[in-house]
């Protein structure tokens, strides 16, 4: 295997990696909780 | 030295930044997660309360831990067991094999939806036995194998996950047949001996959920309330994979909806079938063969509670068998599979990449796959991103329980409003809690044990099984005065929690005399004479005082054996060896 191509590979892995990792902790932080609108503390919420 | 100690430094760097805030001071007060800081012994700690012995016996063990030191200790303990435990036992399982694939199991065992959503509601003493899973599993293989003292190793390990109903059935499915089943070269007596053992450390959750009036009967409604919930529109299925799909909303992080998810899943599986023969290989046919089957089971009745054709069925089992109410809460028999695809999809991938030979391409997909459930859920960091915080407890609840303890106290049990079992205190940062009234409270106490839950079509109540719950239930409903109600069902005491939403205590405590009036708690005393409430018959007390003294035998023996033996294995360390190494690549057992 060319180390062109073992740079390419190593490069997507990193990619998907850190690319996940960021796009799901912006979503994560940015993310806006539905409220809860029952009359007392509910358990948890199914929906 | 450091070589060896790396696995155990990396596991403990791995917890805190799992847990973070977590291990602050204090107590983390999260849906299910409810420590004290001395916890009573009471009969609902043994399970001859009113309610289904769903926390037995880690009510008991808790209420002798935290008379040794206090609770939020054990819990900082327990916190970082879970992951510790779990990252070492995943590894441990691959020993001999490659760093990578013993760092991707570990991170795909911990790093886990699974793991992740039952630390957000809480679950600890499952967590804890499906840490233990891997070590279980590696114990029943060495019993299978014949080595010597594996068997009390395994019966020791048992016991530590038989601390809640969930974790010894895991444990006991897991480890009786590897160890005990056919072509075991553990002798019959012992395999015998071996499985009467696991059984017995079942019986003090066993026993008083026999014995209580209410085996036979759980809501069928629980059934649905609790079933699998699948995350973001890819199907129950693909969720179940993916190791999550926990019932409550509230407990599932946000990238659980992201495409990378079931993308993940997907990617996981398949990696997990490829790497079924090499897991063999390092583990054993047999082992491998019953692991896959407890996982197909356990994704099955996951899977069948959350599909509307199946769903029915799951009702009438729920309702109708003796015992059947374990299954309500179906995502959690997902951790044989979460423990198989942890070990197998590492080794899945390296049997896919043994013709290449560049290191690079090896080493940037081999930390891709330990680093991939980051990429995939990388808001579980510092406990779900500051989800998982300590408290304290307000001093009114110290003066409370004191009061409740002073000499002149009167005799009764206690009744704590607002009428529900969950709370949300402020100091508490508004989140969701049980009540915990029960644990702190040195005094039985009758609490709503209903469950609400907010569904799509409204609010559930699972209904609970205390028949004085129902009585102040509906008391509470026809406006009735506590002062009324209580006397006759022998509770001598109101306990009103403050700075929480839920049900107005209103006029409830017109009538009662103050006993503590804080801004956070209040005491109040049922005035004239307390009718005393029937104890637990003396048989239901002598068969789970029988379940616990053998259970006990049987933990404290197992620990001793298993000490001795460690102790002797470390004074033979460097010495010559006696007995010849088994060779395992010739082993099909």
């Amino acid at each position: 295997m060319s180390g062109i191509l073992a740079a390419i590979i190593a490069a997507i892995v990193g990619g998907v990696v850190a690319g996940g990792a960021s796009f799901g902790l912006v979503q994560s932080l940015t993310a806006v909780p539905e409220p809860v609108t029952a009359e007392y503390v509910v358990y948890g919420t199914t929906g | 030295m450091i070589r060896r100690a790396a696995p155990l430094l990396w596991a403990f760097g791995l917890a805190v930044v799992v847990l973070g805030p977590a291990l602050a001071p204090g107590y983390v007060l999260q849906y299910d997660m409810v420590f004290v800081p001395q916890q009573a012994l009471l009969p609902a700690s043994f399970g001859l309360g009113g309610q289904l012995p769903r926390a037995v016996p880690q009510d008991a063990v808790m209420g002798v831990l935290t008379s040794v030191l206090p609770g939020s200790v054990w819990q900082h303990i327990t916190l970082l067991a879970i992951v510790v435990v779990g990252a070492l036992g995943a590894s441990r399982l691959l020993r001999g094999q490659p760093v990578l694939v013993r760092a991707a199991a570990a991170m795909l065992f911990v790093w886990s939806p699974y793991v992740a959503q039952r630390l957000l509601i809480g679950g600890w003493s499952l967590l804890l036995a499906v840490a233990l899973l891997p070590w279980i599993l590696q114990a029943a293989i060495d019993v299978r194998r014949g080595a010597a003292g594996a068997g009390w190793r395994l019966l020791l390990l048992v016991g530590v996950a038989s601390l809640t109903p969930t974790g010894g059935l895991l444990a006991l499915a897991l480890a009786a047949p590897v160890a005990a089943g056919p072509r075991s070269r553990s002798p019959l007596p012992h395999r015998i001996a071996l499985t009467a053992g696991i059984l017995a450390l079942q019986l003090p959750w066993a026993v008083p959920s026999l014995l209580h009036p209410a085996a036979a009967a759980s809501d069928p409604g629980g059934a649905l309330a609790f079933a699998l919930r699948p995350e973001g529109g890819w199907g129950p299925l693909v969720t179940a994979l993916g190791t999550g799909g926990i019932w409550n909303a509230q407990a599932a992080l946000p990238t659980r909806e992201l495409l990378l998810a079931p993308v993940a899943a997907v990617l996981l599986t398949c990696l997990a079938v490829a790497g079924l023969r090499p897991l063999s290989r390092v583990l054993g046919r047999a082992a491998v063969l019953w692991l896959g089957t407890c996982a197909v089971v356990g994704i099955a009745v996951a899977v069948l509670g959350a599909w509307s054709a199946s769903s029915g069925a799951m009702e009438s089992i729920v309702s109708a068998v003796p015992g059947g109410g374990l299954l309500r809460d179906g995502q959690k028999w997902l951790a044989p599979w979460l423990l198989l695809m942890s070990v197998s999809a590492p080794l899945g991938l390296q049997r896919l990449l043994r013709h290449v030979t560049d290191r690079t391409v090896l080493a940037s997909l081999g930390i891709g796959l330990v680093l991939l459930p980051v990429a995939v859920m990388p808001d579980l960091a510092w406990g779900g991103l500051g989800r998982m915080r300590t408290t304290d407890y307000p001093q009114d609840w110290a003066e409370v329980r004191d009061a409740l303890q002073a000499p002149d106290a009167l005799q009764g049990d206690i009744a704590v409003l607002p009428w529900s079992a969950f709370r949300a205190f402020t100091w508490n940062r508004g989140r969701t809690s049980l009540d915990p009234a029960p644990r702190y409270l040195p005094r039985t106490t009758v609490v709503d044990d209903s469950l609400l839950v907010a569904t799509p079509d409204g609010v559930v109540r699972v209904s609970g099984e205390d028949p004085r719950s129902r009585d102040v239930t509906a008391a509470l409903a026809a406006d009735r005065p506590l002062a009324e109600v209580l006397p006759p069902l022998g509770v001598a005491y109101v306990v009103v929690e403050l700075t929480t939403p839920g049900p107005a205590v209103g006029s409830a405590v017109d009538g009662l005399d103050p006993v503590v009036l804080g801004s956070t708690l209040q005491l109040y005393a049922v005035p004239g004479p307390v009718g005393p409430w029937p104890p637990p018959s003396r048989t239901s007390v002598v068969a789970v005082a029988l379940a616990f003294l053998v259970a006990g035998l049987v933990l404290i023996t197992s620990a001793a054996r298993t000490g001795a033996s460690w102790a002797g294995a470390r004074r033979n360390r460097g010495r010559p060896a006696t007995v010849p190494a088994v060779d395992r690549s010739k082993e099909d057992t």
